[in-house]
């Protein structure tokens, strides 16, 4: 080969080499230059990534006076995400944490600012119930301001056609859901001769989380919500008391007799809702808005009427109490490294909390995503809203018309219904009283136990244990932690008393 | 004595001069062929900057490590995450799980490539040859995710196709992706789909490479297209296959991790938890950074001494390995 071009290649790829290698750090942190403060924010996304330059963000920008970039996380990997970046030190400056046992021992560990000192100076900050900042609160310290959520969301949502053309009720007992899941499973609800649909369907994380469809019916039912105490002060996991049990029976049952769909340990909760939103299921628990489901399924099916019922059993409402937060913005030391900086972003922060920072992040623009009618406000296009507004209301701090909200939202009867249910459902909360409490073998194995349980729990409604074999799947769930965390919950909790 | 000293320093001197010689060859070598080092130098360098400086990372897994410490002031534990791994109640089973899986590979996904090619081979019709040959390692392109998206469709319980079918067919379904005594025969099955053709390529460019005077010399011994296979053919492609296994052992444990953890199910964990997806959990979702590293480190260990060993033994049986 000519030699000449031999050198010519060899150049190009070390000047190439050189290229890459200089990608580094770079761009400001400063508070002290000119223009807008640059914000970097880590929050979860929701539904489609919005086009940074549209005009939400820019209002957002241009009001609070930062040049705010957003990194949009799904939800499915969130957590992990943010352990990676809290590992590789590749932090924003505002992060959404989820209450998870990593990021409490990244708090303790003094990674995030303690604001607890600091939230008196921010008008709006403070002026938020302190049991939310409770909930997210590590060892008495506040780490983060909580994105907002009601604390007892759930509801019942179901086809009421189709219930009153079969003369039954909302359900109060197990017996009463157990009738109309097998009434809308086995009799054609929807008249078309074919057994298509189902009374209930569950997805494959219906026993994990704060919605956990098993935790929310087994307390409407007088189970406790995740952890109980019993006279003796001693803490009791909700899969341990009768009403629990109970329901894991009649779920059991239910698939036995194939009243509910048979691979819902497989099923993502996405594909769930499609089949309730095009008409082939009836009752769920849920914690949205009953006039969604309503204004999908009017599509697929016209004459379809959805309504909703609080969460009630012999004893009444009784609704699991949640964390009233679905995470919380924390602010890291590595990239906010001074006071006068953290100020810039709790400033932020509380700026998100002016009326017109809250009209903008629940409802758009006015004239594109809403107009007012008098005292209220309506949606122009719910699609549309869905898709550009959401991820603003879903992601930051708000509280809807609970907090600076000018006015309100016009919504349907149903929409309307459902907001009172979950207004009056404050007053029948059943707490978890673990939420935030300290268990050391909470934060090393407590995703291995809960697997213990989840799993078992699964087996046992597919039939795949009996009893003995679930009492045998508790036993080993107690030994290998169980127990211990258990007793830890209790001695925190006297601590704290 | 003195004589001995003599001859030593003699022999010192020789040695010398000829380092001296040897270290200038060296140089005109150099010299001569710089243009060919610098090109090697970007493949060296990235083999030095992605794999062998990053492995001072598995340093973590003799430490509680904390990212915001660091490597170097993490504190040492010693062996302390290797001890919590194997007296975990779950490492048996893991170990089986992965051990199994794999052995379910070798015996029925490894000898299906050689088996197709030498199939392939024997087609006349170079076009319908070709053909084939491209249809069947399309899979290979496909992603995991998909992969398993499509066997989800078909074997679902709820409206797939196959459950369907045996329905009318027998009246009964079967949760094909929930019962754990399918969990390997679907594991399998759709690493032999996926990868199957795309195995085959190496090994025909192995046969095209087989002289066709054997072939005619053995038309004129008499040999027929069996004897032929058995005599030419498979001799001709051993070393290929020896080479082929040697590498496949040192990836023995690697399960594949995006296949088997799409499709754990809780009611088929006790089968379908492998190392690589423990790692996984433990240390992705749970952060336990040192204990997966561990975890990890030591899957790697095994794999070391299965390449090591197989090496071995295929030079003891003649063959080349791998070096």
């Amino acid at each position: 080969m000519n030699k000449k071009w031999m050198t010519v290649l060899v150049t190009a790829m070390a000047g190439m080499m050189a290229v890459t290698a200089c990608g580094g750090k770079g761009g400001n942190n400063g508070i002290d230059g000119d223009g807008p403060y640059p914000l970097s924010l880590v929050i979860n996304q929701v539904g489609e990534i919005p086009d940074p330059n549209n005009p939400i963000e820019e209002k957002i920008r241009e009001y609070t006076d930062t040049d705010l970039r957003i990194q949009w996380i799904p939800y499915s990997a969130y957590d992990e995400k943010i352990n990676v970046m809290i590992a590789s030190d590749e932090l924003p400056k505002l992060m959404k944490l989820n209450y998870t046992p990593t990021t409490i021992s990244s708090l303790e560990a003094g990674l995030f600012w303690d604001i607890t000192s600091q939230l008196k100076d921010y008008p709006n900050l403070t002026a938020q119930p302190q049991p939310y900042y409770d909930n997210i609160s590590v060892n008495g310290k506040v780490y983060g301001v909580p994105l907002f959520r009601d604390m007892g969301r759930a509801i019942v949502s179901f086809r009421k056609d189709w219930l009153d053309a079969a003369g039954l009720k909302e359900p109060v007992t197990l017996d009463d859901w157990y009738e109309i899941i097998r009434y809308s499973t086995e009799e054609d609800p929807d008249k078309n001769g074919k057994r298509d649909t189902y009374g209930m369907m569950l997805d494959k994380a219906y026993n994990q989380g704060t919605a956990s469809t098993l935790t929310r019916l087994a307390v409407s039912q007088g189970a406790p919500n995740k952890w109980g105490i019993d006279e003796q002060g001693n803490f009791y996991p909700e899969f341990e008391s009768e009403p629990f049990f109970d329901v894991l029976k009649l779920f059991r049952r239910l698939y036995e007799e194939k009243l509910i769909n048979q691979d819902f340990a497989v099923v993502d909760s996405s594909e769930l809702n499609k089949v309730y939103e095009s008409g082939r299921a009836n009752i769920r628990i849920s914690g949205g808005n009953g006039q969604s489901l309503q204004t999908k399924l009017e599509k697929v099916v016209p004459d379809a009427v959805i309504d909703v019922a609080p969460l009630q059993g012999p004893d009444g409402i009784r609704v699991p109490g949640e964390s009233g937060n679905t995470g919380f913005l924390a602010i890291p030391k590595s990239t906010v490294a001074s006071e006068e900086e953290l100020d810039r972003v709790l400033a932020f922060v509380d700026k998100l909390l002016e009326p017109e920072m809250v009209n903008l992040i629940n409802k758009g623009v006015e004239g594109v995503h809403y107009k007012v009618e008098g005292d209220f406000t309506v949606t122009i296009d719910a699609e549309k809203d869905a898709q550009e507004v959401k991820p603003y209301r879903d992601s930051l701090p708000q509280r809807g018309e609970l907090y600076n909200m000018e006015k309100k939202a016009k919504g349907t009867e149903l929409f309307n219904k459902n907001k009172q249910i979950v207004y009056n459902n404050e007053n029948f909360i059943v707490a978890n009283p673990a939420l935030t409490l300290n268990s050391a073998t909470y934060n090393e194995r407590g995703g291995e136990l809960e697997q213990i349980i989840t799993d078992a729990q699964t087996k046992f409604i597919m039939g795949q244990i009996d009893e003995a074999g679930w009492k045998a799947e508790v036993e080993k769930w107690r030994k290998s932690g169980g127990d211990q965390m258990a007793a830890e919950y209790k001695a925190s909790y006297e601590s704290v008393k | 004595m003195r004589s001995n000293q003599a001859v030593a320093a003699a022999g010192f001197q020789g040695k010398r001069e000829l380092r001296l010689q040897r270290r200038k060859l060296l140089l005109r070598d150099l010299v001569r062929d710089r243009w060919m080092y610098l090109m090697l130098l970007p493949g060296v360098l990235y083999f030095i900057v992605f794999k062998y400086v990053p492995m001072y990372g598995v340093t973590m897994a003799f430490q509680d490590y904390k990212p915001y410490l660091g490597f170097f002031e993490s504190p040492w534990v010693g062996f302390k995450h290797f001890e919590r791994f194997f007296s975990e109640t779950h490492f048996w089973t893991l170990f089986r799980n992965t051990i199994v899986l794999a052995l379910y590979n070798l015996i029925f996904f490894f000898p299906l490539p050689i088996v197709l090619a030498l199939m392939l081979n024997e087609l006349r019709r170079e076009r319908f040859k070709r053909f084939v040959q491209t249809l069947i390692y399309i899979p290979h392109f496909v992603s995991w995710v998909v992969v398993v998206g499509i066997f989800y469709m078909l074997f679902t319980t709820e409206n797939g196709i196959v459950n369907e079918l045996l329905y009318r067919l027998t009246g009964e379904k079967i949760a094909f992706l929930l019962e754990k005594d399918w969990f390997r025969t679907m594991i399998v099955s759709q690493t032999i789909w996926k990868e199957v053709g795309w195995g085959t390529v190496i090994f025909l460019a192995a046969l095209a490479g087989v002289d066709m005077q054997q072939y005619e010399a053995a038309r004129i011994d008499g040999a027929n297209r069996w004897r032929q296979l058995w005599h030419i053919t498979l001799p001709a492609i051993r070393s290929t296959i020896i080479i082929l296994l040697i590498l496949r052992l040192g990836n023995f444990l690697d399960s594949g991790f995006e296949q088997i953890f799409l499709m754990i199910t809780p009611t088929n964990r006790e089968v379908s938890e492998v190392f690589d997806t423990y790692v996984y959990t433990k240390g992705m979702t749970q952060a336990q950074y040192s204990y997966s590293a561990a975890v990890g480190l030591f899957k790697s260990f095994i794999g070391l001494i299965l390449v090591l060993g197989s090496n071995w033994l295929a030079k003891r049986f003649g063959e080349e390995g791998v070096y």
